[in-house]
């Protein structure tokens, strides 16, 4: 149908980047974990092929700043050279990672491929039958950070479907990652749909005109990325949006699983906890993702909640005993279809017979506890004094792409649960040095 | 808050005790020591949290102990204390039960320490010199605060194990692995840094690989030259030899038309030939001179009889041979006449001459004839012996049968039977009588055996006869034969006498005598025989003697004519007369006239081979004229004087002719040597390179109008050429090994930058390489992020451990904080009325956890430390504190004082009683003591106080006087 388009709005594939997996897995699932990114975009491109798309957009950090590489770059060219076959067009915007400045094409580009200045905005004619049927505006990066408002220079008419690229964390006062609202970006007008970048989890912003939108990474690499990765098809007709479709690309999901020691679960020794725990990760394996033909597995970090008398045990737990514990799971599922692989797993269970609140009327100083803690929670100074008392290996990491590396970065639910680990440690030694329990 | 009723069931010392109608204020409840005071407190105190196991008198049954108390809000609350169990908490008039909130608001310990105060707690602080603050903070409920900071060093201690005082990541046990992660991302920058530099890489290996290939080209020009020098320099020597060679050709006249090619070799051989043949040809004329004759004449005679001589030369031993056979046939002649002569006269005396046996006719006598003739007369005298032999034989024969012949008798047979039976039967008869059986068989018997003895003897008797009859036929065959045999013998005597005439005969004819057998006639036959063949050979050699006699004869005439040819001219000859010769003289003359030929012949030999020399001379001469005139014009036409002149010549132009071949020679050498040169440096330029090499040389320096030239020369001479031209740039060897010795310099420099150029690209391709693959990176990668998860757990662990310190030591900061000021201005007001002005203010220290207070007296005075207090005024300090305390906490819990004030002084008891008059009127007041004094002092202040008496645990209602009294009497 005239007029009618199809394109791939992806972002982030961070090539030459791997998948974060600890522990001691086969080799087929360390070989799969090595290739799950560069397999993502290959992927991504035969779903362009396969939906037969007119272009795709890339909406910045097409490479990893870490892990540049003449492989990631070559697997790039080639993929753009078997589009560039089918006559499919790429269109990109340099984001942080891998900034106008700071890196340099090692090969030539194919035709098909387009790259924004990062000097100018510019604007891209996207032709069909002679008609222009749709603009692409957009700008790369020229260094890690952009701080101008660059989306403010996008101006488009409104003869066509106007696409706009940006690489942003969508945060009015990110001074990194083009500061920027939802309701400024609203706020430029003519354009139809904004196709994002740089926030790896998958987002429709806005879903009435104009789209806003960030596809999320397409394959994550660790537990900061869980979910099933992917990119967005769209189908625009007369100028209007027909169909948007999320796409899943990950072939292998990292998942957070919190199991929780309940009441009813009796628990009395280990292989009671690993038959409950066995049990919540089987249920996992019920519900496939969209794409289970391509699909290949979990990565999962289990966090055990709850009561149990078992606590003792598991604060004398050492590291090989974690270890023991997590390699015994591993093997319940080493010959599943879907491979399952447990990296790590944390306790957070308090003994059962503690009674917070019967201390607390045993001896004010817990209850001077709770108040001082919430007096962290609730009080941005304090927090930042608590902080700071983590010392210089903990550090807001504000540059993504350039992170120190023996520091650890932190956020709330980080905070959080230091503040609860702390907590359960000053009960635990105050209960010890007051003689009470 | 109040107790209004204390119902003690069972507890200690108490058992179904009652205490009813307690009011607000002071409640004095006065008894002698051990009489419950002090288990009273501990009921009391414990009223709201219920009892614990520790310290406590024992129950009879199990503790039971009721409580009414009236909040302030004037809500009632009915508390049931039974055994260890939490209390059970009863709110009258009110709906909401809020049991799980507490009584009392406070925690178990605080009030403890705080509102029930016994005299042994106050003394704590005064027994403990160096910990009066902490004695008094114990009191004062602070005694969890203490710990606080252990417990926060504690936790900071282990976090400084970990990450230090400031968590940094380069420290502790974060060390290793932040050192890792360094390295990693190290390896990891350089090898994105390196990715940087990709493009640089790929371009400046493009470059390098175009330098390396001019300068590969610059090398090989290079090497040309060093080629081409190294050629020059060997062949220099060469190149000298060939340019003094050509100078010498150019010296040499060639003059025009002069042969190109001299046989010296043949020449030489033709004048050597020519010397031994003129010396032969001397020898041979001297040697014929010498032995025959210097006379050219006799020369010619031997030439022209050539032929006779040699033919009688070579017969020569023909006729010596037929003089040989003439005297073997001769002695053979002689010889065989004596022997004949002999022989005939042993055969036979009868044979007196040859002639007499040569005419006995040995023909009439044919030799089988007469030999079957003598074998028949044997074969006859023979028969007849043998006939008469016989006859003898056959009549003794006859006589012997005759005699043979016996006689023969049957009958007498046939009697011995009868008689031999007739006894029988007669033996038998006679037994008969005797014996019948017997008888008969006698008879029987005996006639039996008779007759079978009869019949054998009969049988005997019939072969004899028959024996006489068969002899009596062979005696009248004998007589048959016998005279047949003497009719046989008739017959062989008349051959006999026939044979024996012609016996006769045959002895006449070989004429012998009569006595002669006929085996000798054969033996005289046979002899005859022979010696007429002796004879008939005999006179064919006397023949053959004849015959050659004859030849020898004829042949010696012969030579004899040739032989008087030749005397005419020699002197002293004898002529040879054949006329005298006969058998016996003949072998005399012949070995003369052999003799003569013999020396005719030799002269002929020597004749011949001095004429053979010269015609050999001659031809050789021939030779060398046509030899010399046709290669050359020697000047040979000299006139030729005499044969000597004429050799000598020959040998003069032939030498000539050597010289000038000789001269000629050497040019030829020359220009070969020239030409051996001029191939040895063509060899040594014609390999395919160094001719390039010279090639693109001369093409340099070739200019064009020598193309032309060029294309008509060829290959070699253009070669040749351009090394002409390429030595005529070098004036000197050294010249050119000066040149060389930079070029190799050069060269070697060359080598060496292309070497290096080459390593340089390998590294950069090498480079190139290692970028392709991003599994350096990866491993880098891999290695930041193991070291970060081994490092993550114990950044959390510090932050936890920090976390919790800083939590702990927060408590304690906000307790402090919340508690100085209002715990030491109430405590400043109390210490002021109890000391009646004395101390007026109580002051923190500048770290108030630091354990001790300082203290300022009336005149401002500051005393520093509590260590420099009375007892009595640092317990009226820890008291002040405490009831400053107790004022602080809402709502107001009921407050229990078991003797605290022994101690103070009157006045100080009194400035106390009244600060805790002052308090009752907020707080129930339970003042247990054992002193009238106090009682006393309570009664002068507190108009509203009620009093008990305590006596071995039963309470009784009092009043003031009346404790006091009881309390003096104690």
């Amino acid at each position: 149908m005239s007029g009618t388009f199809r394109f791939i709005h992806a972002a982030d594939l961070h090539l030459g980047s791997f998948l974060n997996i600890n522990g001691n897995p086969p080799e087929v699932i360390q070989s799969l974990c090595k290739d799950a990114v560069y397999h993502g975009f290959e992927r991504l491109c035969n779903i362009a092929i396969e939906y037969k798309v007119d272009f795709i957009l890339i909406c910045g950090d097409i490479y990893d700043s870490y892990l540049r590489s003449v492989r990631g770059n070559r697997f790039f060219i080639n993929n753009c050279f078997r589009l560039s076959d089918l006559n499919i067009g790429v269109y990109v915007i340099y984001g942080n990672h891998d900034a106008a400045n700071e890196k340099q094409e090692l090969f030539d580009m194919p035709k098909n491929v387009y790259i924004f200045s990062s000097d100018n905005v510019e604007v891209c004619e996207i032709k069909k039958d002679n008609e222009v049927i749709a603009k692409i505006v957009g700008k790369s990066y020229k260094s890690r950070s952009q701080r101008e408002k660059i989306f403010e220079n996008y101006l488009l008419d409104n003869d066509s479907f106007n696409i706009a690229m940006l690489h942003t964390a969508l945060e009015g006062d990110n001074k990194n990652y083009v500061p920027c609202t939802i309701e400024e970006l609203k706020r430029v007008p003519n354009i139809d749909y904004w196709a994002l970048g740089h926030i790896h989890k998958t987002n429709i912003i806005s879903d009435t005109k104009p789209i806003i939108a960030f596809p999320g990474i397409p394959q994550g690499r660790d537990m900061g990325e869980q979910g099933l990765g992917g990119v967005f098809y769209v189908e625009v007709c007369k100028k209007e949006i027909a169909r948007m479709e999320f796409l899943p690309i990950a072939t292998i999901i990292y998942k957070r699983l919190e199991i929780i020691i309940g009441k009813d679960n009796k628990i009395e020794n280990f292989s009671d906890l690993t038959g409950l725990i066995l049990e919540k990760i089987r249920e996992l394996t019920y519900i496939l993702p969209k794409n289970s033909k391509e699909f290949k597995g979990h990565i999962l970090s289990l966090i055990i909640k709850g009561r149990t008398e078992l606590q003792d045990k598991i604060n004398y737990m050492v590291e090989d005993d974690y270890k023991q514990f997590i390699e015994d799971i591993n093997e319940e599922f080493s010959s599943d279809k879907y491979f399952l692989w447990v990296d790590s797993l944390i306790f957070r269970t308090t003994p059962l017979i503690q009674d917070f609140e019967n201390l607390k009327l045993q001896n004010s100083i817990f209850q001077d506890l709770d108040e001082v803690i919430r007096s962290y929670k609730e009080d941005e100074d304090n927090r930042t004094q608590l902080v700071k008392n983590w010392g210089s290996i903990w550090k807001k990491q504000i540059y993504t792409e350039n992170v120190d590396e023996d520091k650890f970065d932190f956020d709330e639910e980080i905070i959080e649960d230091i503040i609860l680990q702390a907590r359960e440690l000053v009960i635990e030694k105050l209960a010890e040095a007051l003689e009470i329990m | 808050m109040k107790i209004t009723q204390l119902d003690i069931r069972d507890f200690g010392v108490f058992q179904g005790e009652k205490l009813e109608g307690l009011g607000e204020g002071i409640i004095v409840i006065g008894g002698a020591n051990r009489s419950g005071k002090t288990t009273l407190m501990q009921i009391i105190r414990n009223i709201p949290y219920g009892f614990s196991q520790n310290n406590l008198p024992p129950p009879k049954f199990q503790y039971d102990v009721r409580c009414d108390m009236e909040l302030e809000k004037g809500m009632d609350v009915n508390i049931l204390l039974k055994g260890f169990s939490n209390p059970e908490i009863v709110y009258k008039n009110n709906k909401d039960n809020k049991v799980s909130k507490g009584l009392y608001n406070i925690d178990k310990a605080t009030y403890k320490e705080l509102f029930t105060i016994s005299l042994d707690e106050l003394n704590k602080s005064s027994d403990k010199g160096d910990s009066n603050l902490q004695s008094m903070l114990l009191g004062a409920g602070f005694k969890h605060i203490i710990k606080v900071p252990v417990v926060s060093k504690q936790l900071r201690e282990k976090a400084n194990v970990i990450g230090g005082t400031r968590g940094n990541p380069s420290t502790k046990m974060f060390k290793p692995f932040t050192e890792n992660i360094k390295k990693g991302v190290e390896g990891r920058n350089k090898s994105i840094g390196m990715l940087d530099t990709f493009v640089e890489k790929k371009n400046m290996a493009l470059k390098l690989e175009s330098t390396i290939i001019s300068k590969e080209k610059e090398l090989i020009n290079s090497n040309n030259n060093i080629i081409k020098l190294e050629m020059l320099k060997h062949n220099y020597e060469l190149n000298e030899n060939k340019k003094n060679l050509e100078r010498e050709l150019l010296n040499y006249p060639i003059i025009p038309g002069d042969i190109e090619e001299y046989n010296i070799e043949r020449a030489k051989a033709l004048k050597t030939q020519f010397i031994k043949d003129l010396e032969r040809y001397n020898n041979d004329n001297d040697e014929f001179q010498r032995q025959a004759s210097t006379d050219n004449h006799i020369k010619e005679l031997l030439l022209e009889n050539k032929a006779s001589i040699s033919r009688f030369y070579n017969g020569l031993s023909g006729i010596k041979e037929m003089k040989k056979n003439l005297l073997i046939i001769k002695n053979e002649y002689y010889d065989k006449t004596q022997t004949l002569k002999s022989k005939i006269r042993k055969a036979n005396n009868n044979w007196t001459t040859f002639n007499i046996v040569s005419e006995i006719n040995c023909d009439e006598i044919q030799q089988d004839i007469l030999t079957s003739n003598i074998e028949k007369f044997r074969i006859i005298e023979s028969q007849a012996q043998d006939c008469n032999k016989k006859i003898e034989d056959l009549n003794i024969q006859k006589e012997v049968l005759e005699k043979q012949i016996g006689t023969s008798e049957p009958v007498v047979y046939t009697k011995r039977y009868f008689y031999g039976t007739l006894s029988f039967i007669i033996i038998g008869l006679m037994m008969f009588f005797i014996d019948k059986l017997l008888g008969c068989s006698i008879i029987i018997i005996g006639a039996i055996g008779t007759t079978l003895y009869l019949f054998i003897n009969y049988s005997n008797n019939k072969q004899i006869t028959d024996k006489n009859l068969k002899t009596k036929d062979g005696i009248s065959n004998l007589e048959i034969i016998i005279k047949n045999t003497l009719g046989q013998l008739k017959k062989i005597e008349g051959n006999s006498i026939e044979m024996n005439n012609i016996m006769d005969e045959y002895r006449d004819i070989l004429k012998l005598d009569v006595r002669v057998t006929t085996e000798g006639i054969k033996d005289y036959f046979r002899i005859v025989a022979f010696l007429k063949e002796e004879i008939s050979e005999y006179n064919l050699l006397k023949k053959k003697l004849d015959n050659e006699f004859y030849a020898i004869s004829e042949y010696l005439n012969d030579i004899t004519k040739l032989l008087n040819k030749f005397d005419s001219y020699t002197q002293n000859s004898e002529i040879i007369s054949l006329k005298s010769v006969n058998v016996d003289n003949v072998e005399n003359i012949c070995n003369d006239i052999l003799l003569k030929i013999e020396v005719l012949y030799k002269h002929l030999v020597l004749g011949e081979k001095t004429e053979k020399s010269l015609s050999k001379l001659n031809s050789l001469e021939q030779e060398i004229k046509e030899f010399i005139g046709s290669n050359q014009k020697v000047n040979i036409s000299r006139e030729i004087n005499s044969q000597e002149n004429n050799f000598g010549n020959i040998i003069l132009s032939l030498e000539e002719y050597i010289n000038k071949g000789e001269k000629h020679t050497k040019y030829i050498n020359h220009r070969n040597e020239l030409r051996i040169i001029q191939d040895k440096l063509l060899q040594g330029v014609k390999s395919k390179r160094i001719r390039e090499i010279i090639y693109d040389e001369t093409i340099y320096d070739e200019t064009i109008y020598d193309e032309t030239k060029q294309s008509v020369k060829t290959e070699n001479e253009k070669l040749l050429e351009s090394l002409d031209n390429l030595y005529g740039q070098y004036s000197s060897l050294m010249e050119l090994e000066d040149d060389f010795e930079v070029l190799s310099k050069e060269n070697s420099e060359l080598v060496k930058q292309l070497d290096n150029l080459k390593n340089e690209k390998q590294t950069i391709k090498d480079e190139i390489q290692a970028m392709n693959s991003d599994d350096k990176l990866l491993q880098y990668e891999q290695d930041i992020r193991e070291a970060r998860s081994n490092l993550r757990p114990l950044a959390e662990r510090y932050a936890v451990y920090s976390t919790a310190a800083l939590l702990l030591e927060k408590i304690r900061e906000r307790f402090l904080a919340s508690t100085k000021d209002k715990l030491l201005k109430g405590a400043s007001d109390i210490l002021n009325e109890i000391t009646s002005g004395e101390y007026k203010e109580i002051m923190p220290m500048e770290d108030i956890m630091q354990g001790d207070f300082k203290t300022v007296l009336s005149d401002e005075r500051i005393v520093e430390s509590s260590n420099g207090l009375s007892r009595g005024t640092k317990e009226q300090l820890f008291l002040a504190v405490r009831i400053s305390r107790i004022q602080e906490i809402h709502p107001s819990l009921p407050v229990i004082l078991d003797d605290s004030f022994v101690n103070f002084d009157i006045a100080h008891t009194k400035n106390t009683v009244k600060a805790l008059v002052k308090l009752s009127k907020t707080h129930q007041i339970f003042v247990l003591t054992c002193h009238a004094t106090l009682v006393e002092l309570i009664r002068t202040h507190c108009s509203k106080a009620q009093y008990f008496k305590l006596e071995k645990g039963k309470f009784s209602k009092s009043i003031g006087e009346d404790l006091q009294v009881y309390l003096k009497t104690l």
